[in-house]
């Protein structure tokens, strides 16, 4: 995870969400009742087709976040479905959730949940109503990590709607969230209450053994100057063997590392190139 | 409890044999013929010792209303051969029958017992597990605390529904909970007890939805609980079962009750239909949870679990993780299992004393078991293959030889032997695969 600036593309998010609203309005003389819904489909506005949804994506959402998950950080485009995911859940169930979040983050604060949003009198916008607002949305990867199991192992897909703060969104994150040599993301100091301490990472699935064994290479290429995307794999991975020593490694650890002289391991691991720049701790 | 090693004497295709056990999991793999199903069949008839009926004992209670006995040798279990080493000229039934089992109860306390029949004529001579009986009834406080649980699977389970008797369906249609004794019903037959469960199951779902009967419930709900964890992934670089369950409950089929399970993604299938690949692990796990929950009110029972082939008739997404599976699921039992599948030991961690594989044969004169050191230490190269082919896995050795190699050419000796220890750990000092390294 890393810092995603929600004012610099503001502007122009903020434009095409209003633009949908006002062009589905224009036809229908009403707003959705599914807002989200709505933006996913495609908008007849006088004879051109939109996709609002896709617009946001490729004019605003993938070059704020560089073409990376905003939770694991795998190259977007290497993922077989990109999903949005919606900082605070789109399905909120209680109202009042939304202001966990509202209270943590100032892009989210003023919001209002899409179903008070056709109350409003006047209706006026932005501020957007909350499953679609730009400042609610990120791209996320599909947790698929070889784009074959039906189950996500991370991110968006793993969390559905459960609670989480607004990581991405503390500019602080930096200095919080941080990555040990093996490749464990922990938290340096907890920027949540105690009861949350772990949490995150548990249910983004961001310490999954194949996830961490990704950092580790790519930690241990960066500290012995290796280019994974120029080396063989082979050669990567039985030079590192040699300086692993037991028991700082287990055999699970040794085993998942191996795994990555497959093809389809190793297709991951290029996928997860960001971290070529992150450093650990 | 669990048993610690079984000697054989002049049982079936045994003259002599001793053989122990891993404190939590023991592998028998070889061919059909080799005698695993004898050996499975001797350990069996040992445990009946528990359930000695005479009036005058303490446990009396506990077993009289039950089905439940010692088993006596039958006619064939004498071992019939000609002995030419020492003068047979003729086949023949061979006796004394000896056999002897080694256990170790809840309370560590050590114990053996004989099951011996001197010839064809005379029955078992009770004098010889009678003081075993006795400790083991005065251990368990005469089946008053909590007992072990005893499992057994055959190589046609679950394809085989018993018949239920009369007196079982009186109790399961009574809606009286069933005895305690209930756990150990016909445990050591080949055929299934499914129905028995299944029945029990929907008897008392309608007791916790329609009465509230909270005792009901807690049980409806350790079942539930056992049935889905056994279906989730185990680990990340084994293949997920293509089944989960998210839970397991009562619909209606036209006028039946029936208990369906219900897939991760909704579907709902009666448990009986589960399909073949599945049928077997799950009926497996209802079966130990079960008997565990009639005994002690929880369904990871201390116990002992026998299993004859245990890849039989599975999906291999269960076959590779069955192990793991059932230790995962029942982390106190004893599994004694014999297999002719590398896949189940594919995820297989060998370990001095608690896990144990033998690789069981016959040589022209008897039935050799010989400890493998490990599965995974034998490779192609050794010249020492077994006779079935070598798990996937298997590749993993050849990785850390590689490893090892490329740093041998290197000639960095602090490298080489950081790898050599990686291995020595995987495979155990003793093994040739280590041994080969130089
Ligand atoms: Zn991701």
């Amino acid at each position: 995870m890393k810092y995603i600036d929600k004012t610099l593309k503001k502007q122009q998010g903020e434009q095409i969400v209003t633009e949908f609203l006002n062009c589905f309005h224009n036809r229908t003389k009403a707003y959705p009742n599914d807002m989200y819904k709505a933006f996913c489909s495609e908008i007849d506005d006088a004879h051109n087709h939109v996709k609002f949804r896709q617009r946001l994506i490729d004019e605003v959402l993938i070059q704020e976040q560089d073409g990376l998950c905003c939770y694991c950080m795998r190259r977007l485009s290497e993922c077989k479905k990109m999903t949005i995911e919606h900082v605070m859940p789109n399905h909120a169930v209680d109202k009042t959730e939304l202001d966990k979040y509202r209270t943590r983050a100032t892009e989210l604060d003023g919001l209002p949940h899409s179903e008070d949003f056709k109350s409003l009198s006047p209706i006026t916008y932005p501020p957007h109503p909350h499953s679609i607002a730009y400042q609610n949305l990120l791209l996320s990867c599909d947790g698929n990590l070889f784009n074959e199991s039906p189950t996500p192992q991370c991110c968006n897909l793993k969390r559905k709607h459960t609670f989480l703060p607004p990581f991405v969104l503390y500019s602080n994150i930096i200095q919080t969230f941080i990555y040990t040599e093996d490749g464990m993301a922990e938290w340096q100091e907890d920027p949540e209450p105690p009861e949350s301490k772990g949490n995150a990472m548990r249910i983004l699935g961001l310490n999954k053994s194949i996830l961490k064994m990704v950092r580790r290479i790519w930690f241990f290429c960066t500290d012995n100057n290796l280019n994974p995307q120029k080396e063989e794999k082979d050669f990567v991975i039985n030079t590192m063997m040699g300086y692993l020593n037991f028991p700082s490694m287990n055999e699970e650890d040794i085993n998942m590392l191996l795994n990555f002289k497959k093809d389809k391991y190793w297709k991951l691991l290029l996928e997860y190139d960001a971290f070529a720049t992150i450093k650990h701790c | 409890m669990r048993i610690d090693r079984v000697q054989l004497h002049n049982y079936r295709n045994y003259k002599d044999c001793t053989v122990d056990f891993g404190s939590e999991v023991t592998i028998f793999i070889g061919k059909n013929g080799a005698g695993k199903t004898n050996l499975i069949k001797a350990i069996k008839q040992l445990l009946s010792f528990v359930f000695s009926r005479r009036k005058d004992e303490p446990q009396f209670q506990f077993i009289a209303s039950s089905d439940r006995n010692v088993i006596s040798f039958k006619p064939l279990d004498a071992r019939y051969g000609k002995d030419e080493d020492e003068g047979e000229t003729e086949y023949n039934y061979h006796y004394p029958i000896v056999n002897t089992l080694y256990a170790t109860l809840g309370n560590n306390e050590r114990l053996n017992w004989t099951f011996e029949k001197d010839a064809l004529t005379k029955g078992l001579k009770d004098s010889f597990y009678k003081k075993a009986n006795l400790k083991f009834w005065k251990t368990y406080d005469n089946g008053k605390s909590e007992l072990p649980v005893f499992a057994y699977f055959s190589d046609s389970y679950p394809h085989v529904n018993l018949q239920l008797s009369t007196t079982i369906k009186a109790m399961l249609e009574s809606g009286n909970p069933l005895p305690r004794n209930a756990a150990y019903y016909k445990w050591d037959d080949d055929k299934n007890c499914t129905e028995i469960w299944l029945q029990y199951f929907i008897m008392k779902y309608k007791k916790s939805r329609l009465q509230n009967d909270e005792k009901a419930t807690r049980f409806i709900d350790a079942i539930r609980t056992v049935l889905v964890k056994c279906s989730k992934p185990v680990s990340v670089y084994n293949p997920d079962m293509d089944i989960a369950l998210r839970d397991i409950l009562l619909d209606f089929r036209g006028k039946n009750e029936v208990v369906v399970v219900e897939y991760d993604n909704g579907t709902r299938i009666p448990f009986t239909e589960l399909p073949t690949g599945y049928l077997r692990f799950f009926s497996i796990v209802l079966d130990i949870a079960c008997r565990g929950y009639l005994l002690n009110e929880n369904c990871n029972p201390d116990g002992i679990v026998l299993i004859d082939e245990l890849d039989l008739h599975l999906h291999p997404s269960v076959e590779r993780t069955i192990l793991k599976r059932l230790r995962t699921t029942f982390t106190r039992i004893q599994w004694i299992v014999s297999t002719h599948s590398p896949l189940v030991l594919s995820a297989f961690e060998q370990k001095d004393g608690s896990n144990i594989i033998y690789k069981i044969y016959r040589n022209e004169t008897e039935v050799v078991f010989s400890p493998i050191a490990n599965m995974q230490g034998v490779d192609a190269s050794s010249g020492l293959k077994y006779t079935m082919d070598t798990p996937d896995d298997d590749s993993r050795l050849n990785d850390y030889k590689e490893a090892y190699d490329f740093w041998k050419s290197k000639g960095d000796k602090e490298k080489m032997s950081n790898i050599k220890e990686m291995i020595k750990n995987v495979v155990g000092e003793k093994s040739l695969f280590y041994q080969m390294l130089k």
